[in-house]
């Protein structure tokens, strides 16, 4: 897959002059690919799949740690656009937005159910800290990547301590809210409150980003 | 649809939570009903999800095998093709049964007779039950032998798996090596050289930039093995500030090579400078992280091993 198929393929940061929702150029932008897709129209999960089957596998396997694990989350992702588009409400919401959402929600689901089996699991298949692999990714796009993670670690970094854990521990390991009260040994409502402040904060802070 | 109500506790409190993935399976149910219908939760729930999603950008991009199209797609075009075939036999059902019951001089006929071939049946079935019974012994046993060699199959698919992902690695590896070659073997390039930043350290490293300063390939050697937890970070400065380039991925020998490139020089920074440290998700997560930028990012850092002036 060459640079040019990757970035094409990341529609996370729309190229300056296109809709933000759209594809190239004389191709349907997202909304329209999910009204197909609720009609039932296969070419347009295909072309949906290959604008965010980047984003959705790379977030699985950053998260899941394990290439087939994340094989498997990304089927279920698309699987699940194929039978719920029509939930999707184009008057309320982003499609990148959705998707992602939906992606995000299932790696979630599966990293819970993992962590609750985790005490009768083999050990040796408990891969959590195994390095991820590097290869695959452009050089472009990885140096591009750094520096909006750059961006992004910055907002993270204007969040006091204990809000920045929580949503570390919600968005990349999959906690619920209970779970972090459990893990820090942190009354419920403590945690509540670090969350909401720490995604408002967040929120103010990504505000020039998001906007882009 | 409402966008406000008076009587109705709007669930505000649990809005970003939501958005997060971070509430029980109860309370994302009750927001998800909310939300569902309420236009001033779910434009919230929106905001918040363009901040979800742009965390996802912190995530390395990985592309993912040519195989998984095929195995995405093709079970959807199977389900629709399945559901189209549902849909023309179903009502052929329908039909038949509906002319069956509505024959009822056939139904009259039938009915002593089926009186008679179901106590047959029952004693047919009794002889078949002590039958069956001897074999259950047989076919439990045909089952341990079948779940054996599925555990072997599981083995092998597993196997299989890290295989794959290992020669994934391996691809990786050679285009970053082919990458790295071809932008040495440009003319003009120009050329750092990084030294230890404590003596007595072997480690050594050089940068090489094209011409105009956007790329750049650092190389380093003889760089200490790591403990599982940690990572070499590439960092550059520039009036104080830090601003982190990657990882350096290190192999058995010490070896480990960055590309890098950016809309404008790089040449542009102070220094390049390589330390050993917690991974990034580690570092920010740690208790020892602080509200401050500058402290934040020296406890990301970590211990420094190579630098250079770029200057």
């Amino acid at each position: 897959m060459s640079n040019e198929d990757l970035e094409a393929q990341r529609p996370l940061r729309p190229l300056p002059g296109q809709p933000s929702e759209g594809g190239p150029e004389g191709e349907p932008d997202d909304r329209q690919l999910l009204q197909r897709i609720v009609a039932k129209d296969k070419d347009a999960l295909d072309l949906l799949y290959t604008r965010y089957v980047t984003p959705v596998y790379s977030m699985a396997l950053h998260m899941l740690k394990q290439p087939p694990l994340a094989e498997e989350v990304t089927q279920d992702v698309f699987l699940n656009i194929w039978l719920k588009a029509a939930s999707f409400n184009a008057e309320r919401g982003q499609p990148r937005s959705w998707i992602m959402s939906v992606a995000h929600h299932r790696v979630v689901d599966v990293i819970r159910s993992r962590r609750r089996s985790a005490t009768m699991t083999d050990p040796e298949g408990y891969e959590f800290l195994e390095r991820l692999p590097s290869g695959g990714a452009s050089v472009e796009s990885q140096v591009q990547q750094n520096f909006d993670r750059e961006r992004i670690m910055r907002a993270l970094a204007t969040l006091p301590d204990n809000q920045r854990q929580v949503i570390l521990l919600a968005y990349f390991e999959g906690y619920s809210q209970s779970e972090m009260a459990e893990h820090l040994s942190e009354p419920l409502g403590t945690i509540k409150t670090r969350v909401r402040l720490a995604m408002q904060k967040l929120r103010g802070a990504l505000q020039e980003y998001v906007d882009e | 649809m409402s966008t406000s109500n008076s009587t109705y506790q709007h669930p505000f409190d649990l809005l970003e939570a939501y958005a997060l993935n971070a509430l029980d399976i109860d309370e994302e149910q009750a927001v998800t009903d909310h939300v569902d219908w309420c236009e001033v939760c779910s434009s919230i729930v929106e905001e918040d999800l363009r901040v979800v999603v742009a965390m996802s950008e912190t995530t390395p991009i990985v592309a993912p095998p040519e195989r998984l199209r095929a195995r995405v797609l093709a079970p959807i075009a199977a389900s629709s093709a399945d559901s189209q075939t549902v849909s023309r036999s179903w009502p052929a059902r329908s039909w038949s049964r509906v002319t069956w019951v509505s024959n009822s001089r056939v139904v009259r006929f039938l009915t002593p007779v089926s009186a008679v071939l179901a106590v047959v049946a029952i004693a047919v079935a009794m002889m078949l039950n002590i039958q069956l019974a001897g074999e259950v012994g047989d076919v439990q046993s045909e089952n341990s032998q079948l779940r054996r060699q599925l555990d072997e199959s599981m083995a092998t698919t597993t196997a299989l798996a890290r295989s794959s992902r290992d020669m994934s690695q391996v691809q990786g590896n050679l285009q970053r090596w082919q990458e790295t070659s071809y932008a040495l073997a440009q003319p003009g390039n120009q050329t750092v050289v990084l030294t230890a930043a404590r003596p007595g350290v072997g480690s050594k490293g050089v940068m090489v930039f094209s011409e105009d300063g956007r790329e750049a390939v650092l190389m380093a050697s003889e760089l200490a093995p790591l403990r599982p937890d940690s990572v070499y970070h590439v960092w550059l400065t520039r009036g104080g500030q830090w601003y982190w380039a990657g990882e350096l991925d290190v192999d058995d020998r010490g070896w480990g090579t960055l590309p890098m490139s950016s809309p404008e020089s790089l040449l542009q920074y102070d220094t390049v400078q390589i330390s050993r440290g917690m991974g990034v998700a580690a570092a920010m997560a740690s208790p020892m992280g602080s509200t401050d930028r500058t402290r934040t990012t020296a406890s990301m850092v970590g211990d420094m091993v190579l630098e250079a002036d770029l200057q």
